[in-house]
């Protein structure tokens, strides 16, 4: 079965807040511009154990979060997490 | 060759696209790593090793200790067939790897890439121009 290339922008749309699975993504400069969204959950658990299962298949799986994530600074060791 | 990078788009950290190569294929797999010139070592998430195409089984029989922000975990020895950054390329590197997410380090980029491999190298940061460069 021939699955549907989408945009970020449309997987952001669909999927929000969400990890998703992309199957043979179109990436450029290590940005991905679009894929075949293969799974996707809040748990990003979930999406890895999928991406394990079937990586086989393709030739390259990618994981994107279709959402913005929180914003964390590191100094050094320290990690320090802003609400 | 220069590497821009974007401290305001990016947590404000020197986040550098880092190639490894996917085991078997003649494919290269696209990680971000945060340039970490405080880290001895470079440290990648195991489950984006696994999901770019490596084999549990390749770990090597060692086990190392790691600090994180807050606690010292167990990690593993991975060897990748090949690493690149800018035109740095290293055949055969070593990384330290464990679970980031079973760490509960739900983070938005790969790893930490660390002064190892910029051994016998030049690296210059300009805050002026936002550029990183790597003189072999």
């Amino acid at each position: 079965m021939q699955l549907e290339m989408l945009t970020l922008h449309e997987i952001y749309a669909l999927h929000p807040n969400e990890w998703v699975l992309l199957g043979d993504p179109d990436i450029q400069d290590a940005e991905v511009l679009s894929g075949a969204v293969l799974f996707h959950s809040p748990d990003k658990r979930a999406v890895l154990d999928f991406a394990q299962r079937v990586i086989g298949q393709y030739g390259m799986v990618k994981i994107v979060f279709a959402g913005e994530m929180q914003k964390v600074s590191r100094l050094g060791i320290f990690k320090v997490t802003e609400n | 060759m220069n590497y821009k990078f974007n401290l305001a788009s990016e947590d404000d950290l020197i986040v550098v696209t880092t190639y490894i190569k996917i085991r078997g294929k003649s494919l290269y797999y696209p990680l971000s790593l945060v340039l970490d010139t405080g880290a001895s070592h470079t440290v990648i998430d195991l489950n984006m090793i696994l999901v770019a195409g490596y084999d549990k089984g390749l770990r090597l029989d060692k086990n190392v200790k790691v600090q994180t922000a807050n606690k010292i975990i167990d990690a593993d020895k991975f060897i990748l067939d090949e690493i690149r950054v800018i035109d740095r390329v290293i055949k055969d590197f070593e990384i330290t790897t464990y679970d980031f997410l079973a760490q509960d380090d739900v983070l938005n980029y790969d790893g930490v890439l660390g002064l190892d491999f910029f051994r016998d190298t030049q690296l210059t940061i300009d805050f002026k121009t936002s550029e990183l460069n790597i003189h072999l």
